[in-house]
């Protein structure tokens, strides 16, 4: 599904000193098939947008033949839900009263998906996103956050959408399991043709498998660029430097011939070769 | 989706902030007394457009205030049938109308431009007119606060809540008003409990001073009365005294 953000305004308490910008003319391409970061704060709003669970104030976001305005009317609206995923943390779920088991349930009776074996289907979702079968049983008010957010993730692959929006997923995880879902969400891009949108302040998380990056500051889209934007100077006014990059530059600037890696280990038989 | 500041304080620079809360507070128990008492036309007209002077002084958008009305039409639209079940006159039940929706707007344009701080103080000094069992004042104000906090941290709760509904599958928002009602008081208890829940955190945050004191107040409400309170009390005083005068 390719998504269009068309001249988009999403202002709420407009002309009053309550006034927030969450978004400010964007206007932007997600190619169907591709990741996509966006970097930025409050940038939630976009999986909202996208799943017509808050209209813009102003402009329009398309859906394939589907376009969300303010007034517009959308026939079935979970019609376009069922193809759409989000995976956002939430402080509200520790009070929630529910084993994984029966929320797993839950999404795939709301959406309609009716597997021909749900219990396999709960289980292989779990597996999806490196959780055992013992997770079923579990209560959410005992999970931890990162727990949590691969529930959510299992949730959402539950019912199979095209589109799948996770924001700031990299917190908390280790460098193993950062790198396992690097993998799977390249793999779900590749084999299962699936959109992925990446929020995130994390630059370090995009690298090697993002195809187009967008900087959001104040509500105004400034860096709209593929993924050679990292080595950009312009990209750091508005987003931390991964270490990766300082340490690259610093070595640069000090006459160490070194290429511009964005994968660690490639960087470090780089310096085993070549610094002496 | 609930706009929190459709029920809280705005913040809004005006000529309302600057008056004292007590006084706001007695000019709404004046309209209230002057709308249970004998009808008089003049008083009826002074009184609505008192209220329609703070609504513009309040620097707060008419469509605000219209929001809030338009939110309770059915409530208004029976109270409208049964008045007229009850075989009054159109003129009387459009009187009677107008008084309950101006003295709705009246509470609003007290909610939107006083602080939440100030408005507890407010009513906790009226409330000590009538202390008989000796309640320390500074306890009546938390009590205040914690109501509105309490407030504030629902109409957050319950969007947060709405929205996680919405992506697990619900159709909330685009749905008719029966299937919002039943899917509210279904998780109203849930919510409730995580509004509590915050609640309490703000109290042990306050017990241990957990929050930022460098934090600038927007409020420039003053603490000795000023002109526009003597005037305000004046207005009101003087539609009590025409009251007694030549209507009663």
């Amino acid at each position: 599904m390719e998504i269009i953000l068309n001249q988009l305004y999403c202002i709420d308490n407009k002309k009053t000193s309550m006034e927030k910008k969450y978004l400010d003319d964007v206007n932007l391409v997600i190619n169907k098939g591709s990741i996509v970061g966006f970097v930025g704060e409050n940038l939630r709003i976009i999986g909202d947008l996208i799943m017509a669970i808050k209209r813009p104030s102003k402009g329009e976001v398309k859906l394939d033949s589907l376009i969300i305005k303010r007034t517009s009317h959308i026939d079935n609206v979970l019609n376009l839900r069922k193809k759409v995923g989000c995976v956002y943390s939430s402080n509200i779920d520790i009070a929630i009263d529910e084993t994984v088991k029966s929320l797993l349930k839950k999404t795939m009776k709301n959406y309609g998906y009716k597997p021909s074996n749900i219990t396999k289907h709960m289980v292989d979702s779990l597996k999806i996103v490196g959780l055992d079968d013992s997770f079923l049983n579990r209560e959410i008010k005992t999970l931890s956050s990162t727990e949590m957010k691969k529930v959510k993730l299992a949730c959402v692959i539950s019912y199979n959408p095209e589109v799948i929006i996770l924001e700031n997923f990299e917190k908390g995880l280790i460098y193993r399991e950062r790198e396992y879902f690097r993998k799977l969400f390249l793999k779900l891009k590749n084999k299962f043709k699936k959109t992925i949108i990446l929020i995130t302040t994390d630059l370090s998380f995009l690298f090697e498998i993002v195809d187009k990056v967008f900087v959001i500051n104040n509500g105004k889209l400034v860096i709209s660029d593929d993924k050679d934007i990292f080595y950009e100077d312009k990209l750091y006014k508005y987003v931390e430097m991964p270490n990766i990059i300082s340490f690259t530059k610093y070595a640069q600037q000090e006459d160490h011939h070194i290429s511009e890696y964005t994968d660690i280990k490639e960087l470090i038989k780089e310096l085993y070769r070549n610094v002496k | 989706m609930l706009n929190k500041y459709d029920y809280l304080y705005n913040g809004e620079e005006s000529l309302l902030i600057l008056i004292n809360p007590v006084i706001k507070l007695f000019g709404l128990f004046i309209y209230i007394l002057l709308i249970l008492l004998k009808f008089d036309r003049l008083l009826f007209i002074i009184n609505i457009g008192l209220v329609f002077l703070l609504i513009l002084l309040s620097n707060v958008k008419l469509t605000k205030y219209l929001k809030i009305i338009w939110k309770l039409k059915y409530l208004i639209i029976l109270l409208y049938a049964y008045l007229y079940y009850k075989n009054l006159e159109i003129v009387e039940i459009n009187i009677i109308i107008f008084k309950l929706i101006f003295l709705l707007m009246y509470i609003w344009v007290i909610i939107y431009t006083t602080n939440k701080e100030e408005l507890s103080r407010g009513l906790s000094i009226i409330l000590n007119k009538i202390n008989l069992i000796g309640i320390p004042i500074k306890k009546i104000t938390m009590f205040f606060i914690n109501v509105y906090s309490f407030i504030e941290y629902f109409i957050d709760t319950y969007n947060e809540y709405i929205n996680k509904i919405e992506r697990e599958g619900k159709v909330f928002l685009d749905s008719n008003i029966f299937n919002k009602l039943v899917i509210f008081f279904k998780n109203f208890k849930i919510i409730w409990q995580i509004s509590y829940r915050k609640l309490n955190l703000r109290k042990k945050d306050l017990k241990y001073r957990l929050f930022d004191t460098k934090e600038v107040s927007k409020y420039k409400y003053r603490r000795r009365l000023c002109l526009f309170d003597y005037l305000y009390v004046l207005i009101n005083i003087g539609m009590i005294v025409y009251y007694i005068l030549k209507v009663r």
